[in-house]
């Protein structure tokens, strides 16, 4: 595109909703910038102190159109979020990480001049997807207990999130995997109640080690795959495609099973921000996959304990 | 043609183009300053779990999902004459007691048990341990066992 257009293009618009009214690259621009502030302000803290500090820098930035292109806001919500990691850095979980990053990429990309805004709004966002797949593969790859199959086997065996599927898809009977819970809860909390097992058998079957097998090998597959796309220094269409493509199917089965908000959202509104100036239609799938993690963040337990139910 | 012998004013440099139409911010900082950062703590992280046992999960190296550490716990006794008496974890030192299960080691130990036993009263002939634990899985046998990673003790300094 042409740089003269983007000039003017990518201005801050006038109208709280004018993200909504054009396909033209300020109203997408407005679009990903509005959702990554929702997305923050919802799913950005575990703290109410630090959730405080996002709503009040967020709201203003949701309904003020014109505060939100405002580069300082952006650092802002960037330092709560490092100081919100520095002092539980033990503990904090990836996706702020991620929503640090992806804050003080917004930030940069405002700083510099409208001319090259989008440009440099989608490298922060093809670097922060890249370099975060790439990292998550090296760490399935040089992981023993990832790389054997016991990571996937012990996640479908115990945990809640997954056993109305396991019943379902596997020969494992929804009140087995409920006993595994209550194994590990046993050998977690046990001595509580004076129980001290020191090692506890789960059921299990050869249909979950063959399902561990091929989540093992497919998440690294998928991971890696989107890691080396993103970071491809290219803008071929079919790398666009491709990279686009991953990221779509990532969010759209990833979160199905595990809603993570946060991180869901924030992958959907960097793959927004990497499709501002060409993709029309993958930038509309990334709104949609936004709604999706946010539709099973919401009715995902419900459905779930329906599934459980049946 | 007659040569121009004069004083020409420096050629301005490219990046110095490039500084001019972005705002005062250099155009490669912009695009690369959150990548140096995210490999920065992603290395460091990796390193502090190879070495000081930072769970992979946390640390922000995206290890999430690459280890069963999110299955880490411990264990905590209000240990006096009278015998062992075990402790749940109250909110008061959860926080404290979820950094020393992400990053195990004795002195963070003995600083969570000394915390416990601050809040927890009782006699002065009473003290606290903790531990913190790992968990192992044998595949042949669907078994799960666990592993002490550290220990800490509220009479230690």
């Amino acid at each position: 595109m042409d740089s003269t257009l983007k000039l003017s293009d990518t201005s801050a618009p006038s109208g709280l909703f004018a993200w909504l009214e054009a396909n033209t690259p300020a109203a997408k621009l407005d679009g990903c910038l509005l959702l990554t502030l929702i997305d923050l302000m919802l799913w950005g803290s575990d703290y109410w102190y630090t959730r405080i500090g996002l709503f009040l820098l967020c709201a203003p930035g949701i309904v003020f159109p014109k505060l939100r292109y405002s580069p300082w806001l952006w650092v802002g919500i960037a330092a709560l979020f490092a100081h919100m990691i520095l002092i539980n850095w033990a503990w904090a979980d990836n996706h702020k990480y991620v929503m640090t990053y992806w804050s003080l990429g917004i930030a940069m990309s405002l700083f510099v001049g409208t001319s090259q805004r989008l440009v440099v709004l989608a490298t922060n966002a093809n670097m922060i997807l890249g370099l975060s797949m790439l990292f998550a593969t090296i760490w399935k790859l040089i992981s023993p207990e990832y790389t054997s199959g016991a990571f996937f086997e012990i996640l479908f065996l115990t945990d809640r999130r997954f056993d109305g599927t396991m019943a379902m898809i596997t020969d494992l009977t929804f009140g087995q995997l409920q006993e595994n819970q209550a194994r590990v809860r046993l050998l977690r909390e046990g001595y509580l109640d004076w129980i001290n097992p020191e090692s506890q058998q789960l059921h299990s079957s050869a249909a979950v080690r063959r399902l561990a097998f091929i989540a093992t090998w497919w998440t690294v597959f998928i991971e890696g795959i989107k890691g080396l796309l993103f970071l491809i220094p290219s803008n071929s269409s079919t790398i666009f495609f491709l990279r686009n493509l991953s990221l779509i199917v990532f969010c759209f089965t990833t979160y199905v099973i595990a809603p993570v908000p946060g991180f869901g959202c924030t992958l959907a509104c960097m793959g927004m921000a990497t499709c501002i100036e060409r993709g029309e239609w993958w930038y509309r799938l990334y709104q949609v996959a936004y709604l999706n993690v946010v539709f099973w963040t919401i009715a995902g337990e419900p459905i779930r304990e329906m599934i459980v139910a049946r | 043609m007659k040569r121009d012998t004069g004083n020409k004013p420096p050629r301005p440099r490219e990046s110095d183009l490039e500084s001019s139409r972005t705002g005062g911010v250099s155009l490669q900082f912009a695009k690369y300053l959150v990548a140096a950062v995210l490999c920065v703590v992603a290395i460091a992280q990796n390193i502090q779990a190879h070495t000081i046992g930072l769970t992979s999960w946390k640390g922000g190296g995206f290890g999430l999902f690459a280890s069963h550490d999110q299955l880490r716990f411990s264990k905590i006794y209000l240990v006096s004459p009278q015998g062992l008496k075990p402790l749940g974890a109250t909110n008061r030192f959860r926080r404290v007691l979820m950094d020393f299960v992400a990053c195990p080691s004795e002195p963070t130990g003995n600083f969570v048990a000394r915390q416990i036993r601050q809040s927890a009263g009782g006699d002065r002939d009473t003290w606290v341990v903790v531990a913190a634990f790992d968990i192992d899985y044998d595949i042949p046998t669907s078994t799960l066992s666990c592993n002490v990673l550290a220990t800490g003790d509220s009479r230690n300094p």
